[in-house]
Formats: structure tokens, sequence, C-alpha cells
């Protein structure tokens, strides 16, 4: 953490190798495609290696934490560029179903269902399941309404739910 | 319970990665690097220090002039207490024995000032001086009186400070060039210029975007003219200031697969020179003289010419003026020589050394890439 502070080509590579997975995973869950993810990764990495020097170090995890903030907010910033988060697209109204053992189904499965969800929904889903926002602070952040942010979260998990025991019925 | 299992899923994900992005370690590390910025009252501040220290330098280090309040000190009739008539006697005497002084070394009161020659103007002693032959420009003269042309500048200094103001016309090159390799996905840039497109040739990305791309550069100054005013401050020294145009010129060949891309880019600035002189030798029409200063230059233009190839074949042409900021300050030092070939005219030749200040700015230019240079200028100066 000293030698990312003190912005040290050595400390960066450290930085990268060890968080780039993570953050590449963390990423990819906002915005599919991967060519626009390098991109958006490459803005975030330049901004953490900038603000580093302010971060205050309480642990691994407010390090891993912080860092996933800033590329959340820099995929966030890329798709309000895109206009992708004014892009409404409906997903079927599906009844919602009990799920079953999630530990069955692999993380990157996951990941590639909430990869197929529509740009709206996707980002309602993240903020609100792995960032732990409120609707009302989601709705102020995407410029909508809270029910709109809640409605679009209700269909979200609905879709997933239908996915998540379709794959586990098949893997069973 | 559906809510359950999205509460799951934070927990379930949290050690879950993917591989990065290929070529983004090289993008990360590529852009981190030259994003240590100053501030830009860094460079000024900075600027401005070296500036000051050449003129305290200059100041310091200056002839020291005969103090008047010392001389004046000396009035008809009046002899100062602390030195015997005796000893002034001796001390005129050997005076009047030595060559002649240099402009620039302290006198005393028990000095005779320097004369012009003067024929009819024996000296007058208080006591009985030995009769010694009169030596132009070294005839002493009594303690008591004051020299009627104490006001007047000695012979050597005259000499010295006749040529007050000189203009000068000058050109010169850098003795070395600049090379850059970089590497990348698609044609790299064209760093810190605000172009339509990210790169040197609108139409070569999208030919090669996402395909490994390697870029050669060589960087080189084309131009340099300056013109110029210095002011002699005092014998031996001056300061000057002026103008200057510089060309740098930058020559890529990027490759990316079979396309091949050759750009030509010229930055234009111009600057604004400070600069302290010292002539350190004068013998017949030449002298040998050493320099000192700072130069601050602002990129005015640009140009950048393109051609693509894909294969053999020739896939686009272009050419654009991209708008470029870059404030620049430089230290400068050199030695040269200076022989007058007329009255009123010099030719000189100066070797000198620059240490371009780096500004943290992404352009990318000999100034960057090579910020210490040596170089070579020449040039004309009308004295007058």
């Amino acid at each position: 953490m000293e030698q990312l502070r003190r912005q040290s080509p050595e400390g960066m590579r450290l930085f990268y190798e060890r968080y780039s997975g993570f953050l590449t995973a963390v990423c990819s869950r906002y915005v599919p495609d991967r060519a626009d993810v390098k991109d958006i990764l490459q803005d975030a990495f330049l901004q953490m290696f900038d603000a580093a020097r302010r971060f205050e170090y309480r642990g691994e995890g407010s390090l891993k934490a912080w860092a996933s903030r800033i590329a959340v907010n820099r995929a966030l910033k890329w798709l309000r560029a895109q206009g992708r988060l004014r892009r409404v697209e409906d997903l079927p109204d599906v009844p919602e179903e009990e799920v079953g053992t999630l530990e069955k189904v692999p993380p990157a499965v996951l990941q590639g269902f909430i990869r197929e969800l529509p740009d709206g929904y996707r980002t309602v889903f993240n903020l609100f399941v792995f960032e732990g926002m409120p609707h009302r602070e989601i709705a102020r952040l995407l410029g909508i309404k809270e029910d709109s942010s809640a409605s679009q979260f209700f269909r979200a998990r609905a879709v997933l739910a239908k996915k998540i025991n379709l794959y586990i019925k098949e893997h069973e | 319970m559906s809510e359950k299992w999205t509460d799951k899923l934070p927990s379930l994900m949290e050690g879950y990665e993917e591989a990065a992005p290929e070529g983004l370690w090289d993008a990360v590390r590529a852009g981190a690097l030259p994003k240590r910025r100053f501030a830009p009252w860094l460079y000024a501040a900075g600027g401005l220090v070296a500036a000051a220290a050449v003129a305290l330098a200059a100041f310091l280090w200056r002839p020291v002039a005969v103090e008047p309040s010392v001389v004046s000190s000396v009035v008809p009739g009046e002899v100062p207490s602390v030195v015997p008539g005796e000893v002034l006697a001796e001390t005129l005497t050997e005076t009047a024995a030595e060559p002649v002084r240099e402009q620039n070394e302290p006198q005393t009161f028990t000095e005779a000032p320097e004369q012009p020659v003067r024929e009819q103007n024996k000296p007058e002693t208080l006591t009985n001086v030995p009769e010694q032959p009169i030596r132009e420009q070294n005839e002493p003269q009594t303690f008591t009186e004051v020299p009627d042309s104490f006001t007047e500048k000695p012979k050597a200094r005259t000499k010295s400070r006749r040529k007050r103001v000189e203009l000068q016309l000058s050109t010169g090159a850098y003795l070395a060039q600049a090379a850059s390799l970089s590497s990348g996905y698609g044609i790299p840039y064209s760093p810190g210029m605000d172009t339509k497109a990210d790169s040197p040739s609108p139409t070569v990305p999208m030919l090669s975007r996402n395909r490994p791309s390697t870029t050669e550069g060589s960087h080189r100054q084309s131009l340099r003219l300056s013109l110029g005013v210095s002011y002699a401050f005092a014998p031996r020294w001056s300061v000057g200031s002026g103008l200057t145009y510089t060309a740098l010129r930058s020559d890529y060949a990027t490759t990316s697969g079979n396309t091949v891309t050759y750009a030509t880019r010229h930055l234009y600035y111009l600057g604004v020179p400070l600069q302290m002189q010292f002539n350190a030798l004068e013998w017949k029409r030449l002298s040998v003289f050493v320099s000192a200063g700072a130069l601050f230059e602002t990129a005015v233009g640009s140009r950048l010419n393109t051609r693509a190839f894909i294969g053999e074949q020739q896939a686009s042409e272009s050419q654009q003026f991209p708008s470029v900021k870059d404030l620049r300050w430089s230290l400068t030092a050199g030695a040269g020589v200076q022989y007058q070939l007329f009255r009123y005219g010099a030719l000189f030749l100066q070797p000198g050394f620059s240490w371009h200040i780096p500004n943290g700015g992404d352009v990318e230019s000999y100034y960057s890439l090579h910020p210490c240079s040596f170089d070579l200028t020449f040039g004309y100066r009308f004295t007058f």
C-alpha cells in the first residue's frame, strides 16, 4: 500500500496483479462487452493510482471495497455517457419462483446470467444486491423514479430465478 | 424465499474473478507514468527562480566599480588623518612606478585614480617624489587633488563599454535525435494533441482496432531562429532577451498487421529567452564568451501529415492542424567565440547545453524525450 501511495511502478504492478481479476469480474457485471470493460478499467486503475495517496487503509477488505467502488462508479459513468441507462427494454412479466440450492450454480454461470439482463435492469439489480443501495439511492443515482427502480429489480430477480432454476434442473 | 437467494449472491460471488482484458496492464502502465503532472505554477516559479539566480550571480560577480564616496572624501586641503604624509609619499611613488592597474581593481584613497593622458598636467606632490618617466594612462595625481576627469570613464572601461547595445540574429540546431518505441492496440495516438480522431490518421484505428501495433518514432529539431537584443550593463557583462521560433519534428511509423502508417508531425513554438553573457577573453578581433539563462516557450501550432498503407497500396493520406497546448521552461548555458568582422558587426558561434524542464504534459516531442541536449548556434551581431 505504501508503494502504491508513492506511485512506484512496482507498487502499481503489484496492486494490478492482485485486483485486476476481481475488478474485471465486478466491471463485467455492469458492462458486458470486453473491449468496453478494458477502457473502463484502464480509467479506473489510473484513478486508483492517483487517489491512492488519499486512501486511508483499514485492512485488505477496505482496499478491495474502495477499488470496487471506483470501478463501479467508472462503469456507471460510462453507461450514462453512452445513454444506456435510459434505454428501456421490457422484460417479460415472469411469475416469481423459489430458487433451489444456489450453491449448485457456479459463480461464472451466475455472472453470465446477470450479464444477459438488459442494461437498466442489470444496473439496478447490481446496485441493489452487490452494492447494497436502497431503491431511493439507486433512483437518485440513475435519474429514475424509485418505483421504477424497485419494479426493474423485481423483474430482473424473477428472470434470474427462472434461469437459475432451469440450470439447476438441467444439471441435477 | 426469493429474498434470501439474492442476499446470498454477494458472498457467493465474492471470490469470483475473471481474466483481465488482454493488453490492459500495458494500457494502464502507459497511462500511469506520464500522468504525474506538476502544477503549472511550479514551472513558472522554477523559471523565475532560475532567472533570478542568474541575475543574482551576475550581480554578485560583477566588477567592483570605484566607490564615489571613498574618493569624494579626499578633498583639497584635507589630509586623511589615518595616513601620514610620508607614507603617502612612498605610496604615491610606488604607484607611479606600477603598471596600469586593472580597471576593476578596488581602489583606496592611497591610490591615485587612473587618468587619461594629460601632457601638461605634471604631478604635484606633497613630498619630494623622484621624477619618473611619464607613463601613459598612469600619471599619478596628488592625494589632495580631486581629478577633474574623475567622472570620466577610464580608457580601458570606455573601450569595453563602448558597444552597449547589440542586436542579434541567429539560428541553431540540437546535435542529437531522440527515438521512441511503443506497443499497444490500435494506433496509439497523437499524444497530447487535440486531433479529431485519437490517432495520427482517422482511418487507421478502424483498420487496426484491437490489433497489436508497434510505433517507432524519431524526434528532432528542424529549425530555430532567434532575434535578440542585449544590453551591456557592466564591463564584460550583458543581459539579453528577444524572441525565438522553433520547429520540432517527429516522424512516426506504426505497424499493425499489414497496415503501416507514416506520420510526420511538426510542432511550432514561440519563446522568450532571458540570458546573461560574460565576455571572458578579448584578443584583437576575437572574443570568447560564456552565457547562461532561461527560455520560456509555448506551442503555437502544429501540422500532422499521415499516409496509411495496406500492404503495398496506399489507403489514405491526410493533413491536419491539431491544436496543442505545451508550455515549457528550459535552462540554457553555453560558451562561444565571436569575431568582429566590421566595426558594427560580428559573427559568433556558440555550442551550448539546454535542459528542457519536464512539464508533466503528454505532448511527446524532442523536448520531452531528450530533456538534456547539446546545440550549436551561430549568428550575426550588430553592435551599437
